[in-house]
């Protein structure tokens, strides 16, 4: 739990994790959710009936405007963990037992106090806000207007 | 599905809040701003949809984001230009366009098409060629009309000098050249045909396009709608078989480059506004067709790639050669800061891996970003030679 506590207090300061912390978080966060009642592993090919109830999100990256102007390699927790208008969160307290909340968006939520308290891991999945300029440090590849792709 | 697991945690429905930590009030680690509130977060529902997202910047034209459909979009074609026939029914042109509808059926007429398919003929004539190329010598007649027709034009900013003028924009004594141009105009489409008497009473049709491709002597402005009256100007000129595709070569490095040299020096002398300009979201505050001509003088260029703009050295050597060097040397020289900033578009475009696929973006930019927009092609005229039906 030390671990995580750890975590926690270097992300208040909003200094990023490694990237293997991260992965271990992620994986950690795969193995809760999939117990969840409504998800459902899926083999291709799928047969869909109604195609426009159907929208396809590929993991975090869910707008095309995220996924061009974000670094899809960087290292930061905060790109892997931003997109869509809703948080999720989990909780696992002392005794690894899990809580499940969902929350609507949020116009400015700090991440950092979502993982606050000691005694909680939260492992944020989906994040609210976007950041309306880059953050520092991230290299990321303008894309060519439409006319020239 | 599996089945539900009671003992598993489930979402609740309404929610409680996280006070059982018994925590104070948080403030933000980073921002010391207040947290978002963590009670009674509002019920997830269908018929509510998440509100839309920000995006990081305004879209970078004035086109709806509707990326497919300009991706998609074919590239506009070279065309020869259909040779108009005798007998003439020469006419005084007019305006017909002014809704989306009008601005479709020009593009499926024949006039659009053709007229669209002659800017890319011209842009095909130019690839691979420098500024500088021997020209055929000596210039066929209308061209070489042509020339001493805008060197004219170019005599009478110096004999019309500016006025002093307070405001930013807008130098008055631009109204007297332009009107010179109206009142002289005539004579000087005349002095461009040949001595045939049928052709005479073109000048009566062309002559409106000329006094339109200089900007507006009102409102003291230029923009791409003017640009586009020029471009008419030699289409009509080609459809009078004056000039041919051999021309276009020519037509292009020689005439239109001195016709941008003339426009460079009115914007200068007379601060003409830019007229319809999208700022920062346009490809330039005045021009355009030479960032389709320019682009196609360097497709296969051995060693220059568009993000060689960047480099000012092969700015101050080049301009003279490639046209689109020119126009980039010239934004940096009249706007101040950064590149970057003040022209995002300009340097977005250099990220584009070659020339030819900057071309082609600019051509079909310049359909839909020009020919297609009702503010710009309200103007546009029509006669017996680009008709309306």
């Amino acid at each position: 739990m030390s671990d995580l506590d750890r975590q926690i207090e270097q992300l208040k300061r909003c200094e990023p994790l490694k990237e293997s912390e991260v992965k271990a978080l992620c994986l950690k966060a795969i193995e809760i959710l999939v117990e969840e009642s409504n998800v459902q592993r899926v083999d291709a090919p799928v047969t869909v009936r109604y195609p426009d109830r159907i929208t396809l999100i590929r993991g975090n990256h869910e707008s095309r405007q995220i996924t061009q102007v974000k670094d899809l390699k960087s290292k930061n927790i905060f790109d892997y963990l931003r997109c869509g208008n809703v948080a999720a969160i989990l909780q696992l307290d002392e005794g690894l037992n899990k809580q499940f909340r969902v929350f609507e968006a949020a116009p400015h939520v700090c991440i950092e106090n979502i993982l606050f308290s000691s005694k909680i891991v939260a492992v944020l999945m989906l994040l609210t806000c976007i950041p309306m300029q880059e953050p520092r440090g991230i290299p990321s590849k303008k894309p060519p207007p439409d006319y020239f792709l | 599905m599996a089945d539900s697991d009671p003992s598993a945690a489930s979402p609740p429905v309404s929610s409680s809040s996280a006070d059982d930590t018994s925590s104070p009030p948080m403030l933000c680690a980073a921002c010391a701003g207040a947290t978002a509130s963590w009670s009674s977060p509002p019920l997830w529902s269908d018929s509510s949809p998440p509100p839309a997202y920000r995006p990081i910047r305004a879209p970078a034209i004035n086109a709806p984001t509707a990326t497919a459909s300009i991706v998609l979009a074919p590239v506009p074609q070279p065309l020869p230009v259909p040779p108009a026939e005798p007998p003439y029914r020469f006419e005084i042109p007019s305006k017909r366009i002014s809704s989306p509808d009008d601005i479709r059926h020009f593009h499926s007429s024949e006039a659009g098409r053709h007229f669209l398919g002659f800017v890319a003929a011209l842009s095909r004539s130019v690839r691979g060629r420098k500024l500088s190329d021997p020209a055929p010598s000596p210039l066929p007649a209308p061209l070489s009309g042509l020339l001493s027709l805008l060197h004219t034009l170019a005599r009478w900013i110096d004999e019309i000098p500016p006025l002093p003028h307070a405001s930013r924009y807008g130098n008055p004594a631009y109204r007297s050249w332009h009107a010179r141009l109206t009142d002289e105009g005539h004579g000087l489409v005349v002095a461009l045909f040949p001595p045939v008497d049928e052709l005479h009473p073109a000048a009566d049709e062309l002559l409106p396009y000329l006094l339109d491709s200089f900007g507006n002597a009102y409102r003291i402005d230029y923009g791409t709608g003017h640009e586009t009256n020029f471009a008419a100007f030699l289409y009509c000129l080609a459809r009078l078989g004056l000039i041919k595709e051999d021309d276009y070569p020519a037509l292009v490095l020689r005439v239109f480059s001195t016709y941008l040299d003339l426009m460079r020096r009115l914007q200068i002398t007379y601060s003409l506004e830019p007229a319809g300009s999208h700022g920062v979201w346009g490809l330039d505050d005045y021009h355009f067709l030479p960032f389709i001509f320019g682009s196609a003088q360097l497709i296969d260029h051995k060693y220059m790639k568009p993000k060689s703009i960047h480099n000012q050295d092969i700015l101050d050597n080049f301009s003279n050669d490639f046209m689109y060097l020119a126009c980039v040397a010239f934004v940096k020289k009249v706007k101040k800061g950064v590149f970057a900033e003040h022209s995002p578009m300009l340097d977005d475009i250099s990220g584009v891996p070659n020339w030819s696929k900057v071309n082609s973006g600019m051509l079909k930019m310049y359909k839909a970003e020009v020919l297609e927009k009702v503010p710009i092609m309200q103007h546009f005229l029509f006669g017996s030679l680009i008709k309306w039906e």
